[in-house]
């Protein structure tokens, strides 16, 4: 047993020069500020070997003030300026040495000196002495003087080589020697004594054992360090999100070829269809040559066929012509032939003339006949429409001309009647011709001016009926007359929210509401406008229609359309003022009456401007009024149709109704009356030109020439009885035989003709114009077809025009060909506005200059998806499967054998201590510690302590298959996905985390059990810390303490214990009551240990009758020192240095 | 108490207690592992995590409201309940009886397999025991979408985890998770049984009146 006999402290803060006993248990103490652990940090110093002071007073707080420098130099505070104030200045050295002392009496120092020669700088030496203190103290005599200083360093290291052997003592070069030098002088200590010794100074009892074992018990480090493992995890989580991010990539990127190729099938099925019209045209075109190259062989032969013919008719009637001509020349040989010539001659003239004007006469009564009844029937009818027509609906001017149109008519009518009894007994004279001509070109020109007129008015009747009529047939249906693709939106957002919930509804505002007061209803219509068509859905799936209209909306393009938030909307009602809009809203629903009070509430009704200005924001019937400091027009062609209403109104209907009737009637009146002037506009009806009336009086009036001829003629007939003239009489009669067969002749032959003579003309036609024409037309659709490869005609474009010719005509091919040609090209401008988005967003989300508008290719984005699927993605599975393996196999070998690694050691610490414990009583009490796994943890803890995590090789991946997925979970938990995207709280959490599972106590469950003698019953102290006091339950911890020192100085053995017995514990047992005290000194004797305890003095009453030394510290504040004495003698002063 | 131990947590500690507080109370379970669809594992959940090392300080704030906090380390989960029993929360007739089905499944498969905390189940299995038990005859409203209404309502306090499908599906599987053993305890598992065999022979029609009676431990 080794046993702190004696310190030495020499210029330590206020301690000048001290020499102070220790016992075996040693009470320290003092009032407050005294400088208790000013000693026990001396002491510290010297028994741990650290002079940095990290440990200084650690009783007092966490954060210690007190250092070294401080110590030694002796500073008291600060003045006002911030110096630093100190007890010594100039060169100066201090010395802590403590004195042991061996079973065998035996003594040997260890000690340090400060040498203080340049602030703020000290150098300082630890030393060992194989004996007592030397005898003068660490001091020398001041010369000349009767007081001594401490010995400077370099002197004290001479006096040691001059007086002791080289074994007995020895001065150490660095910190680190003189520690491993005193575990071995204290008896083979472990690393443990400097922690424990440490802790146990500052110890104050805690309530939480797993703490408590980890800091005071055990001496392992509480988390393990995992780095090596989170890189390994971060470089595999790195690269897996950029696979994710390359795969997502190559989905745009495959989209784009997609697109591609729909673009690439359009356009060549455009190109198809092009060609099949292209090539169908040039066939139509071919066909109609043919055609007429056909038609002209054909008027050819035709041609000639009638050319012979003509010819041998030529021949017949030459030779009939000269029968005739010798008849003719027998016939003049006859006597009496000229003078029955001449009479004949004679006669026929006057027939001729007596014929001519009667024709003349005929044809000019013909014609007036032709004009009276024409105009007759006209003038009948105009009369008859305008007498059918009530047309006072028409304006003043126009009924003024249509008055003066209707007396020219009579006059007409008048006129005709008269003409058409004259002309049927031939008595048409001079003045009716021109009385007719004169009334007829008048009543014309009147009717087209009037018919100009009317047109005009039947165009504005005809326009109001037709808007007129389109409102009646909405309402006719009982709809109202929405918009169509209004009506389309909602059937199909209906439908698409039925899909999902059969309960589901779509309503317009303007469908729910009424307007009670009919007189607002234009401005009301009129300020809702766009409003009024708002949906209301059902309340829960308010967000899913949403969604639904979104899509809708840009679909149909329609964006005036919203859902309106009943839910919101309710929550957040509306103030509605007096006499507001809202006021003349009826509805039963209360979605839309909120809503009505959301839009019209703020709106008041009012009769005049001077109302609307004063209230701001008021309306009046007419659209007009104030609102927002500012005149308000709104248009009240808004509110020409009604849309609001829960029903069709049938008044509505009705009057709609009414006045499409009477417009409908005044339309067919004047259409009527309009068609009856009709002629106006038709060539068939011819005007009577002036020259054309002074013909047919002409030949009227000629007529009374006739009777004279005819007196001519009896004479000529008289003369002709006169002569015989028989025998010219036959030869007459051959004559007109052949006569006869020459004209039947010529007939044929100008039938002939006229045949060639068209034929000629087709055939230049055909020649000439429409046969170069059709080649030159044919030539340019073939050159059309030129455009069009030979390979690509070859491979698909011939193949693919026959198969249309086989089954339809070319027309019906050039008719569906156009109506593709046409589909195609829409859908190809579609198609490559697609590509070309997809493209421009590609391009921008990854910056990079590739070719976005050359629709032509697509190789740069077929080439980069190449690349990434062929060769990128694969190399980054490969490395992520790498990546992985090497992260999972880093996480088993690194992070779960270190957690293993320390829960088997604080196991077999406690166990160690439990051995320990099992010996000691504290009263009746034992103490036992216990570690389980914690529940929570279970099954982490299970894998944690597998053997698989021991094995270096593990060829059938025995580990991997067992725990991959629990591995792969706990590896989730410490690390983040992505350290960019995470946001401050998640790295907070997952700091957190790490925190937690990379600490072996996390995966454990530490208890300290308390067993009692008399029952034999253990009780948890984990659960019964709440309901004891503090002081009942200090006393484990204590106990436990003892028990590490117990078994760190081996103080049970039996032998091999000559070893170190010290336990300083400083502001100890500061919550136990007397008796407890008492308890736990008597405790401190058992375990054998040597005790220095500090504590305020109100505790001097228990503990000085306890201990074998009760020592006092004093502080003189006048001369600003410290002093040190034994509780029965008290010093008064001691010798200044 | 509560005070001080929250105090000394960090900003980012305070928002997570926060977060997982609100969870536990519109939940009133937190259950330590539960099936995550996205990986198809069960995983451990970061509520349970974060109330399991922050424990004391949920016990403390939730004591000023009379509200114990529970947890069972050995089947992982955490759980509010109110011992006075004011604030509890009644279901409906299917969902107690979908409750009871639920119960007496998981009690069954545990037999089979101790290890195991949470019991994979599918509609057709669900359908087929309800129908074996006869609880669509005490209850006339038990139908395929009333059931799925009532697993949506537990599967919102961490009593069923969905595992495949949605509940609308015509099949789908979830998982009972532990915390059904709290949700209704022993005693009211015997009184429910009684009344559902009373039923059975009665077969009266008001029998969902009846199961309304019974309470569940949701607050």
């Amino acid at each position: 047993m080794i046993l702190f006999d004696k310190l030495r402290l020499i210029n330590w803060h206020y301690f000048l020069n001290e020499v102070v006993p220790i016992s075996k248990i040693t009470f320290l103490t003092g009032a407050n500020g005294t400088g208790k652990s000013t000693i026990i940090d001396a002491m510290q110093v010297v028994l741990t070997g650290d002079p940095a002071g990290k440990n200084f007073n650690k009783a007092a707080s966490e954060k210690t003030g007190r250092s070294l420098k401080g110590y030694l130099y002796g500073e008291t505070g600060e003045d006002a300026e911030g110096n630093v104030k100190s007890l010594r200045k100039g060169n100066f050295t201090s010395y802590v040495v403590l004195q042991f002392v061996e079973d065998d009496g035996h003594h040997f120092s260890l000690g340090i000196y400060f040498d203080c020669i340049t602030a703020p700088t000290e150098q300082h030496q630890f030393f060992y002495i194989n004996d007592a203190f030397p005898e003068h103290n660490f001091t020398i005599k001041v010369d000349g003087k009767d007081a001594s200083v401490a010995m400077p360093g370099k002197q004290f290291v001479e006096y040691c080589k001059k007086t002791y052997k080289p074994e007995d003592y020895r001065f150490f070069e660095n910190n680190i020697a003189y520690r491993n030098f005193i575990l071995g002088r204290f008896g083979d200590l472990s690393e443990k004594f400097f922690s424990l010794f440490k802790k146990a100074v500052g110890f104050t009892p805690i309530l939480n054992i797993s703490q408590f074992i980890t800091e005071y018990v055990c001496d392992i480090e509480t988390h393990v360090n995992i780095t090596n493992t989170q890189t390994n995890i971060l470089a595999y989580k790195k690269l897996d999100i950029e696979a994710k991010k390359m795969k997502e990539k190559i989905a745009k990127l495959e989209d784009i070829a997609e697109a591609y190729t729909e673009y690439k099938r359009i356009k060549e099925e455009t190109y198809l269809s092009q060609y099949v019209l292209d090539r169908a045209r040039y066939e139509q075109a071919k066909e109609m040559l043919e055609s007429a190259e056909n038609e002209l062989r054909n008027t050819r032969a035709q041609n000639s066929a009638a050319s012979e013919e003509i010819l041998s008719i030529k021949e017949n009637i030459r030779e009939l012509e000269s029968d005739k001509n010798d008849k003719l020349i027998q016939r003049l040989k006859l006597p009496g032939f000229s003078e029955s010539m001449r009479i004949q001659e004679k006669k026929n003239d006057y027939d001729n003339k007596i014929a001519a004007l009667k024709t003349g006469y005929d044809v000019a009564l013909a014609k007036i006949g032709e004009y009276v009844s024409t105009y007759h029937n006209l003038a009948e009818q105009v009369v008859q429409a305008f007498n059918d027509s009530d047309l006072n609906f028409i304006k003043d001017s126009l009924k003024k001309d249509i008055d003066t149109y209707k007396n020219l008519t009579k006059d007409l009518l008048n006129l005709t009647s008269s003409m058409n009894s004259k002309m049927q007994e031939r008595i048409v004279e001079e003045r009716d011709i021109r009385r007719l001509q004169q009334i007829i070109s008048e009543f014309s020109r009147s009717s087209s001016s009037l018919y100009v007129k009317l047109e005009n008015e039947l165009f504005l009747i005809n326009n109001k009926r037709t808007d007129v009529m389109s409102e009646v047939n909405m309402l006719n249906k009982g709809s109202k007359p929405f918009p169509r693709r209004y009506v389309e939106l909602k059937e199909e957002l209906l439908e698409r929210l039925q899909e999902n919930h059969d309960d589901a509804f779509v309503d317009s505002f303007c469908d729910l509401i009424d307007i009670t007061d009919k007189k607002w209803t234009r401005a009301i219509e009129a300020v809702l406008y766009n409003k009024k068509f708002n949906f209301f859905v059902n309340d829960e799936y308010y967000e899913e229609a949403n969604d639904i209209m979104k899509e809708l909306c840009r679909e149909k393009e329609i964006y005036s359309v919203s859902l309106v938030d009943v839910v919101q909307l309710m929550a957040h009602p509306t103030k509605v003022i007096e006499h507001s809009l809202a006021d003349v809203i009826s509805t039963d629903d209360e979605g839309a009456r909120a809503y009505a009070d959301y839009t019209l509430g703020f709106i008041k009704r009012c009769e005049t401007f001077e109302e609307a200005r004063r209230s701001n924001s008021g309306l009046l019937a007419d659209c007009t009024g104030y609102r927002g400091y500012s005149t308000w027009y709104l248009n009240q062609k808004k509110g020409d149709v009604c849309f609001i209403g829960t029903n069709v109104s049938s008044e509505d209907t009705y009057a709609k109704k009414q006045a499409y009737y009477a417009l409908d009637k005044e339309y067919s009146m004047l259409n009527r009356v309009y068609n009856s002037l009709s002629f106006t506009s038709n060539s068939n009806v011819q005007l009577m030109s002036i020259n054309e009336s002074e013909n047919y009086i002409q030949s009227i009036s000629a007529l009374a020439e006739v009777e004279e001829l005819k007196k001519k003629i009896d004479d000529c007939d008289e003369q002709m009885n006169e002569g015989n003239l028989e025998d010219i009489s036959s030869i007459d009669e051959e004559i007109e035989n052949i006569n006869a067969d020459l004209a039947q002749y010529q007939e044929e032959y100008d039938n002939l003709i006229k045949n060639t003579g068209s034929f000629d003309t087709i055939i230049k036609d055909l020649e000439e114009v429409k046969i170069p024409e059709l080649r030159r037309n044919c030539e340019n659709l073939l050159k059309n077809l030129d455009v069009y490869s030979q390979e690509f005609v070859d491979n698909s474009g011939d193949a693919y025009y026959l198969s249309f010719a086989s089954t339809a005509s070319i027309d019906s091919i050039i008719m569906s060909s156009i109506k593709k040609y046409n589909q195609f090209s829409s859908r190809i401008r579609e198609s490559e506005a697609n590509l070309k988005s997809k493209r421009e967003k590609y391009v921008t989300f990854y910056h990079l200059n590739y070719q976005v508008d050359d629709c032509t290719t697509n190789e740069e984005f077929d080439n980069e998806l190449h690349k990434l699927n062929e060769v990128e993605l694969p190399k980054y599975e490969k490395n992520i499967k790498e990546a992985y393996e090497k992260a999972i196999n880093e996480a088993r070998s690194d992070f779960l054998h270190k957690l293993r690694t320390s829960i088997t050691e604080v196991s077999s610490q406690i166990e160690k201590l439990n051995a320990e414990l099992q010996n000691i009583h504290f009263g009746r009490d034992n103490y036992r510690f216990s570690v389980i796994p914690n529940r929570d943890y279970r099954e982490y803890y299970d894998m944690i302590m597998d053997d698989l995590v021991l094995k270096k090789e593990d060829p059938e991946d025995e580990f991997n298959a067992k725990y991959k997925v629990l591995l792969g979970e706990l590896i989730d938990l410490i690390t983040s996905a992505s350290n960019e995207t995470s946001s401050a709280e998640q790295r907070a959490e997952i700091a957190q985390r790490i925190d937690k599972f990379t600490d072996y106590r996390t995966y454990l469950v530490f208890d300290l059990f308390v067993k009692s003698d008399n029952s034999g019953f253990e009780s948890s102290l984990a659960k019964t810390f709440r309901k004891k006091s503090g002081g009942e339950t200090q006393t484990p911890f204590y106990i436990s303490i003892l028990a590490s020192f117990a078994q760190l100085y081996r103080s049970n053995q039996k032998s091999n214990n000559n070893t170190l017995r010290l336990v300083i514990f400083d502001e100890a047992f500061s919550k136990m009551d007397a008796v407890r005290i008492k308890e736990s000194v008597a405790l401190l004797r058992n375990f054998g240990l040597q005790v220095i305890l500090s504590t305020p003095s109100e505790k001097v009453s228990n503990l000085a009758t306890e201990v074998d030394t009760t020592l006092v510290v004093h502080h003189n504040q006048a001369k600003k020192r410290s002093y040190i004495a034994r509780h029965e003698v008290i010093e008064k002063e001691k010798t200044t240095l | 108490m509560f005070e001080e131990k929250f105090n000394k947590l960090t900003n980012s500690l305070k928002k997570q207690f926060t977060t997982y507080m609100n969870e536990l109370m519109f939940t009133t379970f937190i259950v330590r592992k539960k099936f995550d669809r996205a990986t198809g594992i069960s995983k451990t959940t970061p509520a349970y995590l974060f109330i399991e090392t922050y424990f004391d300080i949920f016990e403390d704030y939730l004591s000023y409201a009379g509200l114990n906090l529970n947890k069972d380390d050995d089947y992982g989960v955490i759980y509010i309940n109110a011992p006075d029993g004011e604030n509890r929360l009644r279901v409906d007739g299917v969902t107690t009886l979908v409750i009871y089905a639920l119960r007496y499944h998981y009690e069954d498969m545990l037999k089979v397999s101790s290890s195991q905390t949470d019991i994979l189940m599918s509609s057709t299995d669900l359908r087929t025991l309800i129908h074996e038990l006869g609880l669509n005859k005490v209850n006339k409203k038990m139908s395929t979408i009333s059931m799925a209404s009532a697993l949506r309502f537990l599967a919102s306090h961490n009593i069923v985890a969905r595992a495949t499908k949605t509940f609308s599906d015509p099949y789908y599987t979830f998982y009972i998770l532990p915390s059904i053993r709290y949700i209704i305890d022993s005693q009211q598992m015997n009184s429910l049984l009684s009344e559902i065999n009373k039923d059975q022979e009665n077969n009266e029609d008001n029998a969902s009146a009846a199961m309304n009676e019974v309470n569940n431990d949701i607050i």
